[in-house]
């Protein structure tokens, strides 16, 4: 059992990275970047690659990751400039499809369907415990520097920006400039959530980067609070508190990955509907 | 101060704006005024960038208006309310305000280490621009928990309390009851005297009078007649077309 909660502990943290990075950019900024899954796919590729084929030490693989990842998401917010709302909500979608598109096709570089096995743990941290020891530091760091942020000034610029683009720029905020460090920092973030998925794994392949863990992002966010880091902790928890319990039922395993996605969207409703805040959100998005 | 010229916009087909030229003078108040659809909220939204223009020229202050994007024309020293108050709605009256005082809170390394509530300097400023506009709430209130008069009162708040040398107002007291209106004239008339300038979209005529040195109305995106109050009320040409009623 510990050993499993030692397991769960790491993917927990992941999950964590990747809820809190969409939150930057969706609950804060208001951009419904479709995206983030794409980006993570990007961070956890070039991690791997990085490290198994061009044996890079850990830590240049890690950063190097998140700083492609960044550089991307600064691509993906260029569009942000002119595109709002459900119209740039779509175009993220379609990057996403875009880098699944490639994940499959450029089978020299990712081997396409057959994903990159063997993808190594950093020499330090090849047990589960000292990995978990890994995330959860990384977690408690990013999630210093994203509280801190988001309650600075810049992120209640940020937090302007969301709720009215028009105002925001007859006050004198450079309303692009926002969006782009926003998606930056986001981008930073996930690139690192994946890059610890696929050395935690230890095996990646594109259809680990679909739209079932999009969903997770948003409800993460959704459950545990827009515009809240906080929040979107207590999300991720209580999301694997309430869909691990699903794997110990005595059902055929083909039953469980898609009870536990039935469980997560029927939560997802339930909050929309009645708390679109969520527990302990800030902002209510458009809708 | 601002000199529009031959300022044009059209959407479609529909002219919004057409060749439409005025001159705000410095430390004065400026009435645009017309029936509805005139054109009026588009040359407010020409001026502070938010609608691009086809052709024309707007210069503030030897600066070529055009050429800037909205955030800059703002640091400028343009600050401007909305026909509908247009509040961040998520925030509370603090942060709102809060949002019109700091300029530097784009830059995110100096904002880093500085927690979202404003200095004793800010809250003494957010304070007394409460106290100036008669906005009598807790700042940490919702701004949507205000009502539409108090909406009105706070966004005069906010475009004053941006650094600015000239305000733009649409339809300040619109839809507000005839006590706030008075309170709203009062206002004006404290700015006026501060030596503020202003450029004011208003349909009240008596309003109007009360606060303005000079008159500018549109018709259907174009000048139709200009000058002081006196002058432009006893046109014939603006009492038959759109003033009927004075």
């Amino acid at each position: 059992m510990d050993a499993y909660l030692i397991h769960l502990g790491s993917l927990v943290g992941i999950y964590i990275l990747m809820s809190l990075s969409f939150n930057l950019v969706v609950g804060y900024t208001g951009l419904l970047n479709l995206g983030h899954v794409g980006l993570m796919a990007i961070g956890a590729y070039a991690s791997a690659i990085l490290m198994k084929t061009a044996g890079l030490p850990f830590a240049v693989a890690l950063l190097g990751a998140a700083t492609l990842t960044m550089l991307v998401a600064t691509l993906l917010a260029i569009p942000a400039r002119k595109i709002r709302g459900d119209y740039y909500a779509l175009v993220t979608l379609g990057f996403m499809f875009v880098v699944f598109a490639v994940l499959v096709n450029w089978e020299s570089l990712t081997r396409g369907t057959l994903g990159i096995p063997g993808v190594p743990r950093p020499e330090g941290f090849t047990s589960n415990a000292m990995f978990l020891l890994l995330v959860g530091t990384i977690t408690a760091i990013t999630f210093w520097f994203l509280d801190r942020l988001v309650n600075s000034p810049f992120g209640r610029a940020l937090e302007a920006v969301r709720d009215d683009e028009e105002v925001a720029q007859a006050l004198g905020k450079p309303v692009f400039k926002l969006k782009v460090i926003a998606m930056a920092v986001s981008g930073f973030v996930v690139g690192m959530a994946g890059a610890l998925l696929a050395h935690f794994v230890q095996f990646i392949s594109p259809g680990m980067f679909w739209l079932d863990l999009l969903i997770w992002a948003l409800a993460g966010m959704m459950i545990g609070g827009v515009a809240s880091m906080r929040g979107t902790v207590l999300g991720v928890v209580v999301l694997f508190c309430l869909l691990e319990p699903v794997r110990f039922l005595d059902l055929p395993s083909a039953y469980v990955g898609p009870l536990r996605l039935l469980i997560m969207l029927a939560l997802l409703l339930l909050i929309i509907l009645y708390k679109p805040r969520g527990i302990m959100g800030r902002a209510e998005l458009e809708g | 101060m601002l000199h529009i010229s031959n300022l044009t916009k059209s959407f479609g087909g529909v002219k919004a704006v057409d060749r439409l030229s005025f001159e705000v003078a410095k430390n004065s108040v400026t009435a645009l005024v017309g029936p509805n659809g005139a054109g009026k909220t588009t040359v407010f939204q020409l001026v502070s960038g938010l609608h691009e223009t086809d052709s024309g020229t707007v210069v503030f202050e030897e600066h070529d208006l055009l050429l800037l994007p909205s955030w800059k024309r703002a640091r400028l020293g343009i600050s401007r309310t909305f026909q509908l108050s247009k509040l961040f709605k998520n925030l509370s009256i603090e942060d709102n305000l809060l949002l019109a005082l700091r300029e530097d809170d784009d830059q995110f390394w100096r904002m880093f280490f500085r927690g979202t509530g404003g200095d004793a300097d800010e809250k003494k400023k957010i304070h007394e621009m409460m106290d100036f506009v008669g906005l009598d709430k807790d700042p940490k209130t919702l701004v949507t928990d205000l009502s539409y008069g108090q909406q009105k009162l706070f966004d005069l708040a906010r475009a004053l309390l941006n650094r600015h040398n000239f305000l733009m107002l649409d339809e300040p007291v619109a839809g507000v009851n005839p006590i706030l209106r008075e309170q709203f004239k009062d206002l004006l008339r404290e700015l006026k005297a501060k030596g503020e300038t202003i450029l004011l979209i208003e349909h009240d005529m008596d309003f109007v009078r009360a606060v303005a040195d000079q008159v500018v109305v549109m018709d259907q995106g174009q000048l139709l007649a200009q000058g002081s109050p006196e002058a432009v009320f006893k046109d014939e040409k603006v009492l038959e077309a759109y003033l009927g009623s004075l």
